[in-house]
């Protein structure tokens, strides 16, 4: 050979574990659709349906409009940065830096898996309770949340063979209740179509957005994802065509399939529609469906929020108690318990509504920062190869911007309010971990 | 391990794909966009369209954080560009780079490559070995330097056989250093003979060992 060298082995620099790359396409869109069907809309629909009659089927269907403005970013940043850890916060890092824009997307995406979180102990308590009328179920969700802040100091795997199985019987859960619709179904319940007219049908979507909200977290997976760059808008692209004939067609089946006395102003609509279409065992099948859908949730957005936490405080964008780890269960033991606290202030609320526009407010905050990183980095990385690219950017990415700035002005004034203070608690934090940076940098000199 | 990758042609994309299914973190410079295009359905790294001397991308690459970088363009100058970068601005540790024409190779080294390899020379070398058959391989060559090391297999009819090494006119320029016989390494003194089957390693001048390896592979028909 015609070498010599003396440097030897390559000294690795950074010591960074890294997964397999294992998921194809099946798999991946697997994982998609049961991150993506929560408990959100096991709750919803019945005040829902209240409020914008059968037209909430046109809700969803801008709704699914909505994600996928919002989701061809997404793609896009995921298909160009395959290692790129995926998730929001690194792509808009990429884009801004460490700096406050990113500090804004992990912070809202923060607030999203709170939420999303208390949302899911919510729904699992009122399903538990709908079958065996337990213990009352505010007091159960704050238990369950208990319980998984337990269990995630104890580390888990993030993602195992169990969630396929959960996904397939979620899937069959809700295409159960939607057959079973036509055992009753009357088109004449489509009539009125706007019975509180147009615009209550449009400003719905705010209310019904988390259902869709979290797709696009799967490119987060992008690391353990099989020819990343093709793989993952395809992944997006075919969940959100799922999910959409998975909630579209669950509207149609709960108008179509039972008078709205039936479901409204209950918190478990879709089993009150089963029991009444099908019969208990449909009561009792939907509410399996909607505890094993919200285990998963809460499981998971418990653990990614507190890995967002993590994050911006290695990032410094936090202060550094958040990013200290127990010694023996290696879990970020500070962040962790903050995000199973405030999970718990949300549901000690005891308003659904509110924490439901909490979660449309936290990912879309999210989601303006993934376009704006997108256009931004249009400009800064032009040479970075895109596997998919957003058409017509920047005009799409800007109106995606735009749509969630008004979608954002449609949430209750609680949320808003809501989201102020998380802002200025938020800036305050950020101002407290720069200052802790500096001094420490004057330490240092 | 976080590595770049320079040109992703007929070397690069083996061993883009190679790398990328052991799991590495791999960002690949690559001018042409339907090559690019390629590598996006085939493998998994970050692309950037766009020559490797163009300073931005690497600062997207994030190369200071890159373990080992591979400049494998069939431009030498691009190469040797590369090289220098990596290991001046990036302090890359290990820098591995291709040299088109052997004459390079010094260059490129020079330039910042801790190794640098010619495929023409190492395919001529695999063709040479193959045209002298088993007896003879050459394990070592530098076409600069003029030097080489080559093991010859003494065959069974050779005519070294129950030779000393002093019966051989072996120059100053070059010498045997060891033999392996039946599995282990004989080093030979002045009483030492040649057998059948004994694999010669001889190192020196080019020319030299060419003479000496050519007298212990003679056999007694020719």
């Amino acid at each position: 050979m015609t070498n010599d060298s003396n440097s030897g082995q390559p000294v690795t620099r950074n010591r960074e574990i890294r997964l397999r790359r294992v998921l194809n396409l099946v798999q991946t869109l697997f994982l998609g659709v049961g991150t993506a069907i929560g408990g959100v809309m096991f709750v919803i629909m019945g005040r829902a349906v209240e409020l914008a009659g059968p037209s909430i089927i046109i809700t969803f269907l801008i709704g699914s409009i909505f994600a996928l403005l919002i989701g061809i970013c997404y793609a896009e940043l995921g298909a160009a940065v395959p290692s790129g850890a995926g998730g929001a916060v690194s792509f808009v890092a990429r884009a801004f830096g460490d700096r406050t824009p990113t500090f804004l997307a992990g912070w809202f995406s923060w607030i999203g898996s709170i939420t999303d979180c208390a949302i899911g102990a919510v729904v699992f308590s009122f399903s538990v309770n709908y079958l065996f009328n337990w213990i009352e179920p505010f007091s159960l969700a704050i238990i369950t949340l208990i319980v998984f802040a337990f269990i995630n100091f104890r580390g888990t795997k993030t993602m195992s063979i169990a969630q396929f199985g959960l996904t397939l019987a979620l899937v069959i859960t809700l295409f159960i209740f939607i057959s079973g619709s036509s055992f009753s179904f009357d088109f004449a319940r489509f009539q009125p179509f706007f019975p509180n007219g147009a615009l209550s049908t449009i400003l719905l979507v705010g209310y019904i957005f988390p259902t869709y909200a979290g797709y696009e977290t799967i490119t987060q997976l992008s690391e353990e994802v099989k020819i990343a760059g093709k793989t993952i808008p395809r992944a997006l692209f075919l969940t959100l065509a799922v999910i959409t004939l998975l909630f579209v067609g669950s509207a149609i089946a709960l108008v179509g399939g039972a008078p709205p006395e039936v479901y409204i102003g209950s918190n478990t609509p879709l089993q009150e529609a089963a029991n009444y279409f099908i019969g208990p065992i449909g009561g009792t099948a939907v509410s399996l469906g909607s505890i094993l859908a919200t285990l998963s949730t809460i499981n998971g957005s418990m653990g990614g929020g507190t890995r967002i936490a993590y994050a911006l405080s290695r990032r410094k964008l936090l202060p550094s108690v958040f990013s200290r780890v127990h010694p023996k269960f290696n879990s970020p033991y500070a962040a962790l318990a903050l995000t199973a606290l405030i999970s718990i202030v949300f549901v000690l609320t005891r308003s659904i509504d509110f924490v439901v526009y909490a979660i449309a407010l936290g990912y879309s905050v999210t989601g303006i920062m993934v376009c704006a990183s997108l256009i931004r980095l249009r400009k800064t990385e032009p040479l970075l190869f895109r596997p998919f690219r957003v058409p017509l950017a920047p005009y799409v990415p800007m109106v995606a911007i735009a749509v969630l700035v008004i979608m954002i002005a449609t949430l209750s004034l609680e949320s808003l309010a809501l989201g102020l203070v998380f802002g200025i608690v938020g800036i305050g934090l950020l101002t407290l971990a720069k200052r802790g940076l500096r001094k420490q940098s004057q330490d240092q000199k | 391990m976080r590595v770049i990758i320079i040109g992703a042609g007929d070397i690069g994309m083996p061993i883009i794909r190679y790398l990328a299914e052991r799991g590495h973190v791999l960002s690949v410079f690559e001018k042409d966009e339907k090559r690019c295009k390629h590598i996006a359905n085939h493998s998994d790294a970050a692309i950037f369209c766009g020559s490797g001397d163009l300073q931005e991308i690497w600062k997207s690459a994030e190369a200071e954080k890159v373990d080992l970088l591979m400049a494998l363009t069939n431009d030498d100058t691009v190469n040797a560009e590369a090289a220098r970068i990596a290991k001046r601005d990036y302090g890359i540790p290990l820098v591995i780079a291709r040299a088109r024409q052997p004459a390079n190779i010094e260059k490129i080294k020079e330039a910042g490559a801790d190794i640098a390899i010619c495929p023409s020379e190492e395919t001529l070398r695999v063709f040479l070995n193959a045209l002298e058959s088993r007896s003879v391989v050459t394990l070592y060559e530098s076409q600069r330097k003029r030097y080489k090391i080559a093991m010859v297999s003494v065959p069974s009819n050779g005519t070294a056989i129950g030779k000393k090494l002093e019966d051989f006119d072996i120059s100053k320029k070059c010498e045997v250093a060891n033999v392996l016989r039946n599995g282990s390494f004989v080093f030979p003194d002045e009483s030492f003979m040649f057998k059948s089957g004994d694999q010669v390693v001889v190192t020196g001048s080019t020319e030299d060992v060419e003479k000496l390896v050519e007298k212990l592979r003679n056999s007694e028909e020719t």
